[in-house]
């Protein structure tokens, strides 16, 4: 009885590994599935994905040799109409050379309880299957699965074949649909090595890993071979994963999906072996000897005379730096297209004055160290393209190159890409996370920190007088650096006239009126942009309170909502970079009145030193001096921060929302 | 007689008989005029068209820009649709110095072919010819010409000389050569009127010379009301087989309702499922009402559309069995579901979009961009929108209000306008209470959003718990608060509208600051102040009339009496009203306000009083209710 009930036992164990699979099989639908309404994991989701499972392997055959294969089967529960765009697929593959990628065995379907109660079965006809050509190089299959309404269940499944090894596909676990079920089978012969990379803020629910025997007939000519090679097999599985949620202060939210990626590492073949790309040492040699990247930078620059002539008449090397850097800036003109790697040559890129980043960059790099300024790349990822991980060796995730200068101790990351931004800014894009010299000296190939260790600065300055109807007129101005300053700066030039941007400033305080204005260092971003302006407020005096006045100090500068307002919050925050505001106003009181109430003041702070607010006021005289400083130190801070960061802009809000009151005298 | 030349004719016969000279496009000969305000200035825009009959018609463009600055950037692009029944022929693609030299011509193979499937279709067979080009050094000038042949006269031209804001026109027409001479009608928008010539008897050229730049002003009317376009249909149509007439209104929806024909029958089993589906209901508009909500939940929006497609839909069997289709195929649906059960509705053509109310009456034709149904019955007319799954029933939304429609119904064809909304139909009525019992603070009350307002939270209404309560966030104007609890209602029986209820904790709210405590009345308006214009060239409309009303009731704290009871009273006989009112009645202090916008169209020196107008609202409405320690 005992052994008999252990075997029931070992097979039930088995099963449970095995049942995900075995048992979504196409077409077996559990009538039970249609007649749900809600699902437990999110009482409001439009949808619930009931199972995606993946199967990636690597086989061969005589005919085509090694490919990789893809089958991807999905099931879909529909709760209501804002989750109907689900249905609805485009299917996209590439063509390199001759390499080419394939769709096969295309089909859908979607379940239906139709009015007596049984399940109605509509599938998917070829013709409905429209291909799109969309380009010489790349194809779209579009189709919609049919008849899908409130309560349907549908699945789709598909064979993706390819053989570009050099990526196999990347899987998603996650969606904006809370997920009963995502899993991945990888299964690849022992030739082929490859990197993983697992994104996102959420775990596997249990991963598998198995070595299966294989064997196949290897044919080389006339030559015939039985091989006996062995397969790595792994299984990944995420049970009940939420649905993904967008929440203010973020970066891509790509850098959040619960995904698997992977990269080639080496083929080992057994009579020869290539590495790709299995260290960063090897990924640093690769890309110095690439015809692309490094052999170009190892000649001389096409920018010799130039060089020379910088040499002779700017000795000083911070200036000569400033020089070469803004001739290429000013010179070429960027394409909009990112890359690693040169898409010309050198010389090509500034005879024709357009190029990739990569095609600036590496021409930067190439005329400064022709300047004698010592100058290394430094790749990197853009913040649309996710977050390098230094712990996973991946060359495909890095997409951007930019300079760093060395000029005697200090370190300059230089980008020629915008001609609004200055030697000292590199674009917002760039600011991801940490980037990787790669210098010809290996021993010098380290990680670099992007985010800009300046701080974004803010700062309101008004000097005003108040009269005795509460009407306020005066001189105020605005002063915005770094990254601010950028922004305001294009906003500034994008507008039809200048007086459409201080407009604007107007219509968005309070009865405020601009009389004259200026703007400083529009274009200079080594200086803060300022704007200066001389108006005033209207305010409206209340007949009811007669010989009392009551008025905001911060003159509608402060922060007087809280910006993270939702309880809960699952992600870190992201400021990018390090932020101080600052609110200054000097008042003058009306004649014959003096100061009834004032606001304390305030000191508050983050722990761990990550960020504090003061509130400081005080009477002088007839005047009102205010300052309120808000630093925020660190450009990342965690979710489990969350809560202090919240109550600390709470006070905030309540202290700035304090009002000062006058009394006759 | 015999012409005398003589050694000096030569010369004048030369500058007579050389067809065209040079064209210089250097940027020093624009005239100071056009270079105002502008980031790029058409040179040349010449489009001409030859109807050879109503399977030929050659259509020839010359286009060259000259950008000025960076902001013109996504102007400096060769873009050119087409679909594979027309056959194009791309001419040369040239770069032009500030000087007018030219410095590249583009290859054939820089040139990409694409597919032209947008994001919101499945399939279409639109291709593009796409370039961009990159200059150097500005300014730069791009030129290039084309041709394309194409096998239908159905709409000659919309010909706009403008193709952006702050671009000038230096010179620009349009001219058709009817040899097939087929009668034409035309119309023209705008201000400005082209100039008409007639070089020989079958051509006739329409042109506009130096136009300034126009820039976007806010509260701006219809872009027809000021930018110049020249309309051209043909009064005989012909497309893929399908003749008709747009002579007049009821031609065109006779030729539409051919287009329509074979197309609209759903099988017997189906007109027995939509008999038994409302079955239990008792007036044609429940019918209505239940099939358009079936509508709703079994199909949804995809656009597949070759050929003539974009103008003729699937069968209603098939959008019946698939389960999704376009504007189109949904309405034509629709329209086949409601006469299953013996009602009489109209697939109705209609040009969508906020703010585009232009139609030209007395210009039959194509005028649309989309297709909605039309069902009038006794005591009221409903209009569905047939794409949208969220939609409340009946509800005209801001994109197909207060204009005309085409109400496509064989000869009886007849153009329509549909409903608009007045400030007492847009409205945005609160109800709030707050109270404080020593610690806790909180908030409870509502928000009725109707006409116009009424159409975003009902779309939100429908998506998750988080996304709603993000939107319920953003929308209140508190400072401080946790919300606890929200609930969406959305009624359409008669009137469309959408109740929201509210609870919340708001903490810090009744803090108190030196023996007082500030309460700001307005909890869920912003006031957006329009920005000043300074001498503003072109009228301004308010097409969003609305009426806010709220009522806050505060239960007074203990040991607090209210000190400033804030009160304000604005008015322009034009624009509309604002008043706040605050009244104290044991231990409650109730506060009423409205803001009243009305609609109407105004010269733009109105313009700083409308501005000055809003302002002292927004400043009135900034009063807080203040209350001191006893």
């Amino acid at each position: 009885m005992n052994k008999i009930l252990l075997t029931l036992l070992l097979i039930t164990f088995s099963c449970v590994t095995f049942s995900q699979k075995n048992s979504i099989k196409f077409g077996k639908i559990d009538p039970e599935l249609l007649k749900m309404t809600t699902c437990e994991l999110d009482s409001s989701a439009g949808a619930l994905i009931i199972s995606d499972i993946g199967d990636v392997y690597i086989n061969y055959d005589d005919l085509n040799g090694f490919k990789i294969n893809m089958i991807r089967h999905l099931r879909v529960k529909v709760f209501n109409s804002t989750a109907f765009d689900l249905a609805k697929f485009k299917l996209k593959c590439y063509k390199s050379g001759d390499l080419e990628e394939k769709y096969t065995r295309i089909r859908a379907a979607s379940y239906n309880l139709n009015e007596s109660g049984k399940m109605e079965t509509t599938e998917l006809s070829k013709d409905n299957i429209f291909t799109d050509r969309i380009s010489n190089k790349e194809k779209s299959y579009n189709f919609s699965v049919p008849n899908i309404r409130e309560g349907s269940v549908f699945e789709v499944e598909y064979t993706l074949t390819s053989k570009l090894f050099w990526q196999l596909p990347e899987w998603e676990f996650q969606t904006k649909y809370p997920t009963l079920l995502s899993e991945l089978n990888v299964a690849v012969p022992e030739y082929f090595i490859y990197k993983r990379q697992m994104r996102g803020y959420i775990s596997p629910s249990f991963t598998e890993s198995k070595k299966n025997a294989r064997s196949i007939l290897f044919r080389d000519g006339n030559y015939t071979e039985a091989v006996t090679y062995s397969e790595n097999a792994d299984k990944y599985v995420f049970i009940n994963v939420p649905a993904l949620y967008e929440e203010p202060f973020m970066n891509d939210i790509s850098n959040y999906t619960a995904a698997i990626e992977f990269e080639l590492a080496a083929i080992q073949f057994p009579r020869n072996y290539k590495d790709y790309t299995s260290s960063w040492d090897k990924i640093d040699k690769l890309l110095w000897n690439d015809e692309e990247f490094g052999v170009p930078l190892k000649r001389g620059s096409p920018l010799k005379k130039e060089a020379e002539v910088l040499k002779m008449t700017i000795p000083d090397p911070m200036k000569r730096m400033i020089a070469a850097h803004e001739i290429i800036r000013n010179s070429i003109k960027f394409d909009g297209r990112n890359s690693l790697y040169l898409s010309k040559s050198l010389n090509k890129v500034w005879e024709n004055k357009t190029g990739k980043s990569s095609d600036i960059n590496l021409l930067l790099i190439s005329f400064l160290n022709e300047c004698d300024i010592e100058t290394h790349p430094v790749i990197l990822s853009t913040r649309e393209n996710g977050i390098i991980n230094p712990a996973q060796i991946m060359l495909s995730k890095f997409n951007y190159v930019i300079a760093e200068a060395v000029i005697d101790s200090a370190r300059i990351l230089l980008d020629a890409t915008d001609k609004k931004l200055t030697w000292n800014i590199i674009p917002e894009a760039c600011q991801n996370g940490k980037g990787r010299r790669v210098s010809r000296d290996s021993r010098l190939n380290d990680w670099v920190d992007l985010n800009g260790k300046t701080p974004n600065e803010e700062t309101y300055f008004y000097q005003v007088k108040m009269d005795s109807s509460g009407n306020i007129k005066g001189n105020f101005s605005l002063m915005l650096s770094e990254l601010q300053a950028v922004d305001a700066a294009e906003k500034i030039r994008n507008a039809n006239t200048e007086e459409d941007y201080i407009n604007e400033i107007e219509a968005s305080f309070t009865g405020m009126y601009i009389d004259n204005y200026t703007i400083e260092n529009l274009d200079d971003r080594t200086n803060p942009l300022i704007v200066k302006m001389d108006g005033g407020f209207r305010h409206s005096i209340d007949e009811s309170v007669k010989d009392v006045i009551f008025f905001n100090p911060g003159m509608g500068a402060l922060i007087d909502e809280n910006p993270f307002k939702a309880e809960t919050r699952m992600y870190p925050i992201d400021f990018i970079r390090p932020k101080i505001n600052k609110v200054i106003c000097m008042i003058s009181i009306p004649e014959g009145y003096e100061v009834a109430e004032l606001p304390q003041n305030m000191n508050l702070g983050v722990s761990e030193k990550r960020g504090y607010y003061r509130y400081n006021i005080v009477v002088n005289g007839n005047n009102i001096q205010l300052s309120a400083m808000l630093n925020i130190n660190s450009s990342l801070i965690t979710y489990d921060s969350y809560e202090e960061l919240r109550e600390l802009f709470n006070r905030i809000v309540a202290k700035n929302n304090e009002m000062v009151v006058l009394k006759k005298i | 007689m015999s012409l005398i030349i003589n050694s000096l004719l030569p010369a004048f016969l030369l500058l007579f008989f050389f067809p065209a000279y040079a064209q210089d496009y250097a940027v020093s000969i624009i005239p100071e005029e056009l270079m105002k305000n502008a980031n790029s200035v058409i040179r040349e825009h010449k489009v001409s068209y030859t109807i050879n009959s109503e399977k030929e018609v050659i259509k020839q463009q010359t286009y060259a820009i000259t950008i000025l600055n960076q902001k013109a950037d996504n102007q400096a692009v060769v873009l050119i649709p087409y679909n594979t029944a027309e056959k194009i022929t791309l001419g040369k693609i040239m770069i032009y110095d500030a000087s007018g030299k030219k410095i590249k011509t583009a290859k054939t193979s820089d040139i990409l072919d694409r597919s032209y499937v947008d994001n919101m279709s499945l399939y279409t067979d639109l291709r593009l010819k796409y370039l961009k080009a990159i200059g150097s050094a500005y300014p730069f000038t791009l030129v290039y010409s084309y041709e394309i042949r194409s096998p239908k006269l159905y709409v000659v031209d919309n010909f706009q000389p403008y193709s952006s804001e702050n671009q000038s026109v230096q010179y620009a027409e349009i001219s058709v050569t009817n040899n097939a001479q087929v009668g034409l009608h035309t119309s023209f928008s705008g201000e400005i009127q082209p100039v008409i010539s007639n070089p020989d008897f079958k051509t006739t050229v329409w042109s506009f010379r130096d136009l300034p730049s126009i820039s976007n002003e806010p509260y701006a009317p219809d872009a027809y009301d000021i930018v110049p376009a020249v309309f051209i249909t043909p009064d005989q149509l012909y497309y893929s087989g399908y003749r008709g007439s747009a002579a007049t209104w009821a031609d065109y929806g006779q030729w539409k309702t051919e287009l329509l024909n074979g197309r609209n029958q759903l099988p017997v089993s189906s007109h027995e499922k939509y008999r038994q589906l409302t079955a239990d209901c008792n007036t044609k508009t429940e019918k209505v009402r239940k099939l358009y909500k079936h509508l709703q939940s079994t199909t949804h929006y995809i656009n597949i559309s070759t050929d003539i497609g974009g103008l003729q839909p699937h069968h209603a069997a098939d959008v019946e069995n698939l389960g999704y289709g376009d504007c189109k195929d949904l309405s034509n649906f629709m329209v086949a579901m409601l006469k299953a059960v013996g009602i009489e509705a109209y697939y109705t053509a209609i040009k969508s979009g906020v703010g585009k109310y232009q139609f030209f009456m007395d210009h039959p034709g194509h005028q649309s961009n989309h297709i909605i149904v039309c069902v009038p019955l006794e005591n009221d007319t409903i209009w569905l929108e047939c794409t949208n799954q969220e939609n409340p029933f009946g509800y005209v939304g801001q994109g197909i209000d207060r204009r005309f429609a085409l109400i496509v119904d064989g000869s009886r064809s007849r153009v329509v306008k549909t409903p608009s909304y007045s400030e007492e139909s847009n409205t945005l009525t609160s109800n709030f209470r707050l109270v404080t019992d020593g610690n806790d603070t909180y908030l409870k009350g509502s928000i009725r959003f109707g006409g116009l307002f009424a159409g975003m939270p009902a779309q939100v209404s429908r998506q998750t718990m988080h996304d709603q309560q993000q939107w319920v966030i953003q929308n209140l104007e508190i400072r401080n608060f946790n919300l606890r609890n929200h609930q969406f209602r959305v009624y359409d029986l008669e009137k469309v509208y959408v109740n929201l209820e509210i609870a919340a904790d708001t903490p810090g709210l009744f803090a108190e600051n030196a023996g007082r405590i500030y309460l700001p009345l307005n909890l869920n308006n912003k006031i957006k102040v329009p920005e000043k214009v300074r001498n503003r060239k072109y009228p301004f409309v308010i097409d969003k009339p609305f009426t806010q009303t709220d009522t806050v009731s505060i239960v007074l704290p203990r040991g607090f009496m209210p000190e400033m009871l804030p009160e304000a009273r604005l008015a322009d006989a034009d624009f509309g009203h604002y008043y706040m009112k605050t009244s104290f009645n044991e231990g409650e202090i109730i506060c009423v306000r409205e803001f009243c916008l009305k609609e109407g169209r105004y010269a733009p020196e109105r313009y700083k009083d409308f501005q000055a107008f809003i302002q002292n609202v927004s400043i009135a409405d900034s009063k807080q209710l203040i209350l001191k320690k006893e």
